[in-house]
């Protein structure tokens, strides 16, 4: 079974063999992953260099602790690749951008209006989450479509606040 | 003596103070907020009453509510950490008013050292160094004829000013104006007060501070200092006691001065007087800290004195246990803030449920925390959620120490900070001890760079689970106790139970 990894940016092609070998390019490690206790903790043996590693999965990606640095992994086998690729196109309507709340707050200000031009990196809406003024800014050039939060509004994460295009 | 005391907080200092009247046999009384419910000072208090909703302003800042939970348990002190109310006069007025000992010095002192322009004032009359600036209430106008008397650089700084708020430095002249509205509004946003003043910026500086303890009965000692100059956006990040440039002959040179200045402004119980020093050693006086310290713990690792303790102690009306000479200090110590946000993503503050938690243990280490394995962390209050603190026998071992133990951490869930102190320790000008206030801002980035045999690592440990998520060939079988535990941990706790 063939996967794509992809780790801050970077994505490794590995085929696991049935026989739970992983194979990177024309690399092949014997591997040993075990479960610790039942829980996140899981010991991983590669070629016998030992590391110990948390791993959760959340919100479909693979949240992975390493010697202190927590890495988000988006793994996708060829199948979901394909399932997946197939619904982003359907989702967004070209050339529209949903900025969304990085964090949970509160709206402080949304200092755009509906219609107003902005250029990347222009301030959106600022949240304040633990005592800190956040500014969420625009991810690339557009016109302000919706803005979908005002302020004194408290937003989950993930939740969208304007959309762009 | 004191009886049963109400610590007016939450999150790891809360735990911190709790234990101390723990240890002197005191009963405790912990508030909470309605997200608070299941914080780990709640659970470690002798009795928890609920003050409001998730907010600080209308819970953990309400002194009313603070007041009425602590006559209705029948508390006979607040102690009010640091932060929230630790440093307002009105609420310390509102506990002697209501016949409650505020664990921290009097009102009066908390209004003058809370003008920080009138503090320079009586200080510098006084004859205690300042750095030279202004300290009078001023017009626009009057402020930039003294900034061209003074000299740019210069700091614009707000009289009632805290955490960089109403802050700015200017560097060229034609700046100047701007700033000065800039810092007005933001003081009169945050404060409800625009006084501005002005301070030289003095170059290539350290923050020096000293801990204070001072009883109702005139006594007034020093434990010497710690170095504060790793710091973001005003805020220190990493501390260190002693510092790596004050020597004996410095050390009581400035901790009789902080003496002095504990004394001119009526100080009672602990606080920190803090200095600037520069390159050729000579200090300025900054402001007073009127509450215990986020980083007192680098203090209480040299000296051997438990800071809290003596803050009760002096609060209860007792004579300070310690002379001057008294206090020696041993070996080197070192405190890494572990804050809930992204060193990777702008330090963005990240919440959530923690769903695994290992803290570092092993000699010579201390974790000051307010989380616990499942515990949520909300986005209304400071992202930090614990003190990594270590000593060593000399500063490379602490730092030796520090790099080992942070190592050890496992915080699940939430991203930290931790990869940003592993490089700050990695870096051999902080090694050596070549640190000043502007050390991070202006010399220090965040590498992006990772070995790529990590992420080769981290990418397999994925793909492994997905693969076999997808085959269903990973059983998983809870514990009987339903509880996640590892094995060392299982171990440690049969340990501690039958040694």
């Amino acid at each position: 079974m063939k996967y794509a990894a992809a780790v801050k940016g970077q994505t490794f092609t590995i085929e696991v063999t049935p026989d739970e070998k992983v194979c990177i390019g024309d690399r092949t490690h014997t591997v040993d992953l075990q479960s610790i206790d039942a829980g996140l903790l899981y010991s991983l043996l590669i070629d016998h260099n030992s590391y110990e590693v948390l791993i959760e999965e959340q919100e479909g990606e693979y949240w992975v602790l390493l010697l202190g640095e927590l890495y988000t992994v988006q793994v996708e086998d060829d199948l979901r690749r394909q399932i997946t690729h197939r619904r982003r196109v359907r989702a967004e309507p070209l050339g529209r951008v949903t900025v969304k709340a990085p964090m949970p707050g509160l709206v402080a200000a949304v200092p755009v209006r509906e219609g107003q031009e902005v250029s990347t990196g222009d301030v959106l809406v600022i949240l304040e989450s633990m005592k800190m003024e956040n500014e969420v800014r625009a991810p690339c050039d557009g016109r302000v479509n919706r803005v979908r939060v005002s302020p004194s509004e408290t937003v989950e994460k993930g939740q969208a606040l304007v959309v762009l295009g | 003596m004191l009886k049963k005391v109400l610590v007016a907080n939450r999150g790891e200092i809360a735990v911190r103070v709790l234990r101390a009247c723990r240890e002197l046999g005191l009963t405790t009384v912990a508030v909470y907020s309605d997200v608070d419910r299941n914080a780990l000072h709640v659970r470690y208090a002798d009795e928890a009453y609920p003050i409001g909703p998730a907010p600080a302003r209308e819970s953990y800042l309400r002194i009313d509510h603070i007041i009425e939970v602590a006559k209705r348990s029948g508390a006979d002190a607040i102690h009010p950490g640091y932060g929230f109310l630790a440093e307002q006069a009105g609420f310390a007025r509102a506990c002697r008013n209501a016949g409650l000992i505020f664990v921290g010095p009097s009102p009066e002192t908390l209004a003058m050292a809370g003008d920080k322009a009138a503090a320079r004032r009586i200080m510098r009359a006084a004859g205690v160094p300042i750095i030279e600036g202004t300290d009078e209430e001023l017009s626009d106008d009057d402020l930039v004829a003294a900034a061209h008397r003074i000299g740019l650089p210069l700091k614009i700084k707000a009289a009632a000013g805290g955490g960089g708020k109403g802050m700015r430095t200017v560097r060229l002249s034609q700046d100047l104006n701007a700033a000065l509205q800039a810092a007005r509004r933001e003081a009169e946003a945050a404060f409800g007060d625009g006084m501005l003043y002005l301070e030289r910026v003095v170059e290539e500086a350290r923050h020096i501070e000293f801990q204070i303890l001072a009883d109702h009965h005139g006594h007034i000692i020093h434990l010497g200092e710690r170095e504060g100059s790793i710091q973001r956006r005003h805020q220190k990040v990493i501390e260190e006691a002693p510092s790596r440039v004050v020597t004996p002959k410095l050390r009581r040179e400035m901790g009789e001065m902080a003496v002095r200045v504990a004394r001119m402004a009526n100080y009672t119980n602990a606080g920190t007087v803090e200095f600037l020093l520069d390159r050729d050693g000579n200090f300025y006086f900054l402001e007073m800290n009127c509450r215990l310290q986020v980083e007192h713990p680098v203090t209480e690792m040299i000296t051997g004195v438990d800071i809290v303790k003596e803050q009760l102690r002096i609060a209860s009306g007792r004579r300070l246990r310690y002379r001057q000479e008294d206090i020696q200090w041993r070996g080197w110590a070192l405190e890494c803030r572990i804050l809930a946000e992204d060193p990777y993503n702008d330090f963005l503050p990240s919440t959530g449920r923690i769903p695994w938690l290992h803290e570092p243990t092993g000699p010579g280490v201390r974790v000051e925390s307010g989380i616990y394995e499942g515990f949520v962390i909300s986005p209304y209050y400071d992202s930090l959620i614990a003190k990594l603190v270590v000593w060593g026998e000399t500063r490379g071992e602490a730092l030796l120490r520090m790099r080992r133990a942070l190592e050890e951490y496992r915080v699940m869930g939430v991203h930290t900070n931790i990869p940003f102190h592993q490089q700050i320790l990695n870096d051999t000008r902080f090694i050596g001890g070549q640190i000043d206030t502007t050390f991070l801002e202006s010399r220090f980035s965040m590498a992006e760079e990772d070995d790529p045999n990590d992420l080769e690592v981290v990418a397999i440990a994925a793909v492994l689970l997905a693969h076999r998520r997808g085959q269903r060939t990973l059983t998983m079988t809870r514990l009987q106790n339903g509880l996640s535990q590892s094995n060392w941990k299982r171990a440690a706790r049969w340990e501690a139970m039958y040694r």
